[in-house]
């Protein structure tokens, strides 16, 4: 029996989504069809949910819950104050599915600079004016795809049974036939 | 199924989401996982030709390509309309 007859014999909802999953499962719980996620897949942060569960472990009976309303009162690396549009951008400057990091940039560094230079147009500047690390050409333009990617990549609406965008775009953003292409067509 | 039991079990009702389609963006990421494929099968055909079948089907097992159209076979050939709502 394959796993989705299996499902079905035992009357579990499922949805396969247009592209990645990850992105799909952010779309449920922002309708409100699901209360939270269970997953290995830390991306799930940086498309936007908000209750998370990893390491599900069905013999010992754990599961690390990680919720988005508890990020700033980490102590260490604290994410107080921070916006959803940084958070992401650290994601993907410490390298992400996407989009290699820059060498040498991690996570600890992603955040640093972030807190230091507030956007991301402001890190790459300063890291090409400090030279020490060698940004490669174009990757400011790669970033921006990325960030299109967590935004607004098609998923399945099981309400309104069609496609849509992750998030619907803003009027005055239009994207390009490029990235239209890049965030699924 | 294991899992989807116990969740149920404990009262929470699981929502299964799978990957569809590949998406332009991850070109690079499929590129690479092609490339680990194509050298798991050739591991794989080497233990096999030495006779060495266990261990080659342990490489085997790690070039299948999980493709959108497996996928979209397996919902072809359910039997009644799947609620997504449940």
């Amino acid at each position: 029996m394959t796993s989705l007859q299996a499902l079905r014999a035992e009357d579990v909802p499922y949805v396969v989504a247009p592209y990645e999953a990850d992105a799909q499962l952010a779309y449920l719980e922002r309708l409100g069809i699901v209360d939270g996620i269970i997953t290995e897949d830390s991306d799930l942060l940086v498309f936007g949910c908000k209750n998370v569960y990893f390491k599900l472990n069905d013999v010992e009976g754990t599961v690390t819950s990680i919720s988005r309303d508890d990020f700033g009162k980490m102590t260490e690396c604290s994410l107080r104050g921070w916006t959803d549009a940084q958070f992401r951008a650290m994601a993907i400057l410490s390298g992400c599915d996407y989009l290699q990091s820059i060498p040498g940039v991690g996570l600890k560094t992603a955040w640093t600079l972030l807190r230091k230079y507030r956007t991301p147009e402001n890190v790459i500047r300063a890291l090409r004016l400090e030279g020490k690390k060698s940004v490669p050409e174009r990757y400011l333009e790669a970033f921006m795809i990325t960030e299109k990617v967590f935004l607004y990549q098609r998923v399945y609406d099981p309400l309104e049974e069609k496609l849509v965008n992750l998030t619907e775009i803003p009027p005055g953003e239009a994207l390009s036939q490029d990235h239209e292409a890049f965030i699924g067509e | 199924m294991k899992r989807v039991r116990l969740l149920r079990h404990y009262g929470i009702h699981p929502y299964m989401v799978f990957d569809g389609g590949h998406l332009p963006a991850k070109r690079g990421t499929e590129e690479e996982r092609r490339h680990r494929r194509a050298e798991n099968l050739a591991c794989a055909n080497e233990l096999a030709a030495k006779g060495k079948h266990s261990q080659a089907r342990e490489y085997y097992s790690k070039c299948v390509d999980v493709t959108p159209e497996m996928a979209f076979q397996l919902i072809k050939v359910r039997s009644q309309p799947a609620s997504f709502l449940g």
